[in-house]
């Protein structure tokens, strides 16, 4: 099992598609602090206006907090399409090329092939994050410098630059669990549908569903607890002001189950579905 | 010939304002704070404004006669346009007259309650009363009617009976609900336009406490 894992992420660190998605998260991070550093202050001043007609303000909201707040906002939708599209492409180029087949002809159950799949894709994602959240941090405090948090959530809340520092790692951390369910959910839908364009599409139409039923109330408590897209937003409580640990900790133990779940009938459809 | 001593009437009556002294009071409260020359002073601020969650600041303030406060923070601090004048320079830049309105009570206490009305549109204000306590000619509490930003109101609190500068101020004024610029909407961020027009104009206040050093008199 573990020369598996290690031939998936041999194969992951070999393709020209890795590198794609290590690009596309800089490119994504650059066009980020460009806006900011352009928009940033102007965009600050429409947020502050009011407050402005009583206050005369000293010191710097635009700065890397605030950028690194920016950049982990891009876990609504900008990093999940891009890891679904990596990550699913982690199967369905085998399968187009027909290289499952020759695996499996070799002494390896298909049960072991497919975790070792979800496996490396867990490995690809965690280390993508890491490229994330390192080059963020390095990149927002060495241009924009440290400072002051404000973010807008049940009002608009400040908070000191040590303390920005620790929420926002936190939320990095938590909101990694959901980029993990992603992950896991492209390697089903590849199982599903196998054919790169078509998974590609159902997993952009996942995305796209997930974060318009996260915008939904419903009434039942249950059902904000329980379903799934409400639980991929437990990143952002991590900034009200008295942080609701329970809430997130409920919220991303339901989600760690949803991602065994999926895995698991991910695991099962490929078990039982012939390889031709 | 009627109209002449109306005439007479009037031109007195323009003149007496005209000429019109500041109080007395006032000019000694004036005289007691003209009387510093320089302080240092390290302020924590504490916000009150509803949709504002902010940990308390701190900042160092420094003033020297002559020169408008100057405030220095590592951290982001909102400064309200008014209540960091203690000395009440800002009251004083533009001509002026004053309007006694004799003794009131604030909070308990007997003050001297006068009204300062600006004698020329350059003042950024329209009208302010200040409530005096007459044995200590300690400034209680101060009322600015702004010409843009509103009503403040101010509080001194002060540590001793013979301090001029306060160790505590509270000012209170009108603020505006934020705009929030739709991108940067989260996914839990509810609109509720009802409450929001209910809710537009508030009180807020922030509460200032004060540590002097290196505080000159003359």
């Amino acid at each position: 099992m573990r020369n598996l894992i290690r031939t998936e992420l041999f194969k992951i660190f070999k393709q020209r598609k890795t590198f794609y998605a290590i690009a596309a998260v800089f490119v994504l991070e650059a066009f980020i602090m460009v806006s900011a550093y352009f928009q940033g202050r102007e965009f600050l001043d429409v947020f502050l206006e009011n407050l402005r007609e009583s206050f005369e303000f000293q010191g710097n909201l635009l700065n890397g907090n605030l950028i690194i707040y920016l950049v982990l906002n891009s876990f609504w939708f900008h990093i999940p399409l891009i890891l679904m599209i990596v990550v699913s492409g982690f199967l369905t180029g085998e399968y187009k090329d027909r290289t499952v087949e020759a695996v499996l002809l070799q002494p390896v159950s298909k049960q072991q092939y497919i975790i070792s799949k979800y496996i490396a894709a867990l490995v690809f994602t965690a280390f993508i994050l890491g490229i994330l959240i390192l080059s963020t941090f390095l990149l927002s405090y060495l241009f924009f410098g440290k400072g002051d948090l404000v973010v807008f959530l049940e009002g608009l809340s400040f908070y000191n630059s040590t303390e920005a520092f620790n929420r926002l790692m936190i939320a990095f951390l938590v909101g990694s669990l959901t980029m993990f369910f992603y992950a896991v959910v492209s390697i089903t839908l590849a199982v599903l549908f196998q054919e790169a364009t078509v998974t590609w599409i159902v997993a952009a139409l996942f995305l796209i569903g997930t974060t318009l039923l996260l915008r939904l109330e419903f009434d039942s408590k249950w059902v904000n607890s329980l379903f799934f897209p409400k639980l991929t937003d437990s990143w952002q409580y991590v900034f009200f002001s008295e942080i609701p640990f329970r809430t997130i900790l409920n919220k991303s133990l339901v989600l760690i189950a949803y991602t065994g779940l999926i895995a698991w009938i991910g695991i099962r459809v490929f078990q039982k579905r012939d390889i031709t | 010939m009627k109209v002449f001593p109306l005439f007479i009437v009037t031109l007195l009556g323009a003149s007496l304002l005209t000429g019109q002294e500041v109080d007395p009071m006032l000019v000694a409260v004036k005289e007691r704070a003209d009387s510093i020359v320089s302080f240092q002073a390290h302020v924590q601020m504490e916000v009150d404004i509803s949709f504002v969650n902010m940990p308390v600041k701190e900042a160092e303030i420094r003033f020297k006669k002559g020169s408008p406060i100057s405030i220095s923070s590592e951290d982001f601090v909102m400064i309200p346009k008014r209540g960091l004048d203690f000395t009440l320079n800002e009251l004083y830049k533009y001509p002026f007259m004053t309007l006694s309105l004799g003794k009131v009570q604030l909070e308990g206490r007997n003050c001297h309650l006068i009204k300062i009305i600006p004698t020329t549109d350059a003042s950024d204000y329209s009208i302010a009363s200040v409530w005096i306590a007459p044995e200590t000619l300690q400034v209680l509490k101060t009322q600015i009617s702004t010409k843009k930003n509103g009503v403040y109101d101010i509080f001194y609190n002060y540590s001793g009976k013979r301090e001029i500068l306060p160790s505590k101020i509270k000012v209170a004024f009108e603020v505006s609900g934020v705009k929030i610029p739709l991108r940067f909407l989260g996914r839990d961020t509810q609109i509720d336009k009802g409450k929001k027009e209910e809710s537009s104009q508030e009180r807020g206040a922030i509460f200032l406490a004060i540590m002097y050093s290196d505080l000159t008199r003359l």
